[in-house]
């Protein structure tokens, strides 16, 4: 096979070490593994040693698009990271990030469906991929820079349409939650720490500028594609505060950053806060409604924005967010830190590391930021993340202070995120497919939930009415009524759709707020209430794909090759220890109530739910690892052989 | 009065307004896919410049000129006429030699470009004049920072 739409066709491999270059043909691995994180999973499982540190050369920097980077269809600019996480605790292992912005659909437009970077330059160095030809060159004069001057450096020597991904002074120096940026203040890898792998590699950039496009099978029946797709997502994790493509009152960036809807006018607003007032609600959100006809904004989750969560922009939430992009940090460090300040300062902790703990203080907390990012003081043992500064520190800290820890980064030293308990309290059913799903990934899964979650909104107003609609819908989607139901039944294939249909999200890639179409718009309430059929469009994703590539998929055996990659991922979990024992560490958390419902899970009910999930993915229920029968069928025999599987 | 390109009737020409472009590119890559076949903004007809750090955003379109100063240097007979449903000036790829003159020639040819080289042939915005719906860019701008602007006589 060799492509000639959608992919661009080549991986180029970078030896840091020794300079050398070398490529791949992406035909290898495109009807298998489609893109993205599958392109990421299958590279790593081929190259990526077992128990690796994430600081080892070793490790591999994986910067993948898909088939729809740079496309038309909606949302697609998208670009997956991955490797060994420096963030995972207590110990790194692989897994991915992703982030929106122009910067994969350029890679794509010089030529590259992605990099694979490995080694450690000498001195400091960046990638420059311009045109087909790829160069490893001097960083020294930018090292030690903020994100946006090196992007602005960049720019001025690599020409205005360069696009840039970039490390700040906290991936210098190895902060295990340093973000990659793209032209900020919405493009970012940031939860799983590359930023910091970059640094560890003396990577201080990769810039990439191309003139090649990328080619449509099918251009006419392609468009027709992007406006299906627009159309069936006029409601959800969508603003409407425009028409859209071609009439659909939907406006979706292309380039697919998180704040597509409110993007320029984001950075409009950032860019001129000073002339003119500050930045409004509305303007970072990316969400949208639960009826099609009524407008943007204002309801649901927002964006991870610290001026729409936790500070306000007259909090100087703002500058915070600024800070925390040209640092290069991941900006949940405010989510998760200020919280745990707060409650530090509840116990009566009145200093850490001997600097005074004002919390609510923006200052306070841009100094500490700049702290962290430069390892300074008490920034140095924050650096670490909070799990394992807490288990430094421990000692020192009232026993409130270390369990805040532990719930705020419950698994694997990632944020808590839409579980019920710490941001956004859906009540059951929603909270136990999140717990499952916490339970079975490399890294906070939240970003996976948001198909299930766009019942969440419909549920929560009117219960009864819900299940009513939904019973029907979980029955021809997930298998069993119980599915929509606030119980532990039944959830395990929830949560094995979801992670699927996710995998194919960031594969594709398309962005996980607006995909999949589980339910179709309702233009108010009122139709809402007389709907019957409430399904949405399960199958747009594979009419964009098919007629972008020409490669005929149906919506089936484009989850078969997600969860080829699931799985894959999950052989690769196992070289750095996980199994059952460490999914189940995170049953704990689900002890504790859900904030909205009171409801919770115990440890035996949690196991249940667990064993229906092994049972469902076709996995061994002791060891939680993948039986070597679910690999053959996946065409992964060679995994299970690798793996020594009976 | 009839202009050099020899064409009396009204002109559309896609006009931009920069405070409503938020520049997502949907305008280059929805024009470059009818056009090419393939989702390329360096060969779109429109193209959307970009400083993310002064969040301005501003589409580059022709201005289809009541002079157009690349029609009156096309040194080749045939090769640049004026459409006459929507008097947009437009290059005739078969007989377009690609030797450059209408780039070099027009005054708005930024660095971006509005008449851009592809392979062998020059391309600029001809008003997608055989799209019933008009312009493509236009239909799939989310903002409406994008409309067809109409001038008298050409």
């Amino acid at each position: 096979m060799k492509v000639s739409s959608g992919w661009a066709g080549r991986i180029c491999f970078v030896n840091l070490d020794s300079g050398e270059l070398r490529e791949e043909e992406t035909a290898r691995y495109a009807e298998e593994y489609i893109g993205g994180r599958g392109f990421a999973a299958r590279i790593a499982w081929d190259r990526l040693p077992g128990g690796v540190d994430a600081f080892a050369p070793e490790n591999v920097l994986l910067i993948m698009t898909g088939p729809l980077t740079g496309t038309l269809a909606p949302t697609s600019g998208r670009t997956v990271f991955a490797g060994v996480s420096p963030r995972v605790f207590p110990r790194p292992w692989y897994t991915h990030s992703t982030m929106g912005g122009f910067f994969g659909s350029e890679l794509k437009y010089a030529g590259f469906d992605g990099l694979v970077i490995k080694g450690r330059a000498e001195r400091p160095a960046y990638v420059l991929v311009m045109d087909g030809k790829v160069e490893v060159r001097g960083a020294e004069d930018i090292w030690g820079l903020g994100t946006h001057s090196t992007e602005r450096r960049m720019k001025e020597r690599h020409g205005r349409r360069a696009q840039v991904v970039s490390i700040g002074p906290a991936g210098e120096n190895l902060v295990r939650f340093a973000a990659i940026v793209s032209h900020s203040p919405e493009a970012a890898s940031g939860h799983s720490g590359f930023g910091a792998v970059m640094g560890s590699k003396n990577l201080k950039a990769v810039v990439a500028r191309g003139s090649s496009g990328v080619a449509i099978a099918d251009p006419k029946g392609f468009l027709a594609a992007c406006r299906r797709a627009m159309d069936s997502s006029r409601t959800g994790m969508v603003s409407s505060i425009a028409k859209g493509l071609e009439g659909a009152p939907t406006p979706i960036c292309t380039h697919a950053c998180n704040a597509r809807c409110g993007l320029g006018r984001t950075y409009k607003k950032v860019a001129r806060r000073f002339g003119r007032g500050v930045i409004e609600r509305q303007d970072l959100f990316c969400v949208g409604t639960i009826w099609a006809e009524s407008g943007g904004g204002g309801f649901g989750c927002g964006i991870d924005l610290p001026s729409v969560r936790g500070w306000k922009p007259e909090e100087g939430g703002v500058e915070l967010h600024e800070t925390c992009d040209d640092l290069g940090l991941d900006l949940w460090v405010l989510l998760t830190l200020q919280p745990w300040f707060e409650r530090c300062a509840e116990c009566g902790v009145k200093e850490i590391g001997g600097k005074e703990l004002r919390p609510r203080d923006a200052g306070w907390f841009r100094e500490l930021l700049s702290d962290i990012a430069r390892r300074r003081g008490i920034g140095d043992i924050l650096a670490e993340d909070l799990r394992r500064a807490v288990e430094k520190m421990g000692r020192e800290l009232p026993a409130p202070a270390v369990e805040a820890a532990e719930v705020l980064e419950f698994a694997f030293g990632f944020p808590s995120h839409r579980e019920g308990r710490v941001w956004d309290h859906e009540p059951l059913p929603f909270w136990a497919v999140s717990a499952i799903m916490y339970a079975t990934e490399s890294r906070d899964p939240t970003i996976g939930t948001h198909g299930y979650l766009q019942i969440a909104d419909l549920y929560m107003r009117d219960p009864a009415l819900a299940l009513e609609k939904l019973r029907p819908l979980a029955r021809s989607v997930w298998g069993s009524e119980q599915a929509a139901e606030p119980s532990f039944e039944a959830k395990a294939q929830v949560a094995v759709w979801c992670q699927n249909r996710h995998v194919l999200i960031d594969s594709l890639p398309l962005c996980d707020f607006v995909f999949p179409r589980l339910i179709r718009p309702f233009e108010n309430e009122e139709a809402w209430r007389e709907a019957g059929e409430v399904l949405g469009d399960l199958d747009v994703e594979a009419e964009l794909f098919s007629t972008c590539t020409g490669v005929e998929m149906d919506s089936s055996e484009l989850e078969r090759a997600a969860e080829r990659t699931f799985n894959l991922e999950r052989a690769l979990l196992a070289r750095f220890g996980r199994d059952r024992s460490v999914d189940e560490a995170v049953a704990k958390h689900f002890e504790l109530p859900c904030e909205s419902d009171g409801t919770r899970i115990d440890e035996g009910a949690f196991r249940k739910m667990m064993d229906e999930y092994y049972a469902a993915r076709g996995w061994d229920g002791v060891s939680g690892m993948p039986n070597r029968s679910v690999l053959e069928r996946l065409g992964l025999g060679g995994v299970a052989e690798s793996l020594g599987l009976p | 009065m009839v202009s050099k390109a020899g064409y009396a009737g009204p002109v559309r020409a896609v006009a931009a307004e920069e405070e409503l472009c938020n520049g997502c590119g949907l305008c280059e890559l929805a024009c470059s896919l009818l056009a090419e076949g393939a989702c390329n903004p360096s060969l779109s007809r429109i193209t959307v410049s970009r400083d993310f750090f002064a969040g301005r955003f501003y589409p580059e379109t022709c201005r289809q000129c009541p002079d157009a100063e690349c029609m009156s240097s096309c040194p080749v007979e045939g090769a640049m006429v004026v459409d006459a449903a929507t008097g947009a000036r437009r290059i005739v790829e078969e007989v377009c030699t690609g030797c450059g003159a209408c780039s070099s020639a027009c005054p708005f040819n930024g660095d971006l470009g509005v008449v851009k080289r592809r392979g062998d042939k020059f391309v600029k915005c001809d008003m997608c004049f055989s799209r019933s719906e008009g312009p493509i860019c236009v239909s799939v701008c989310p903002t409406n920072a994008l409309k067809v602007a109409v001038r008298g006589a050409g």
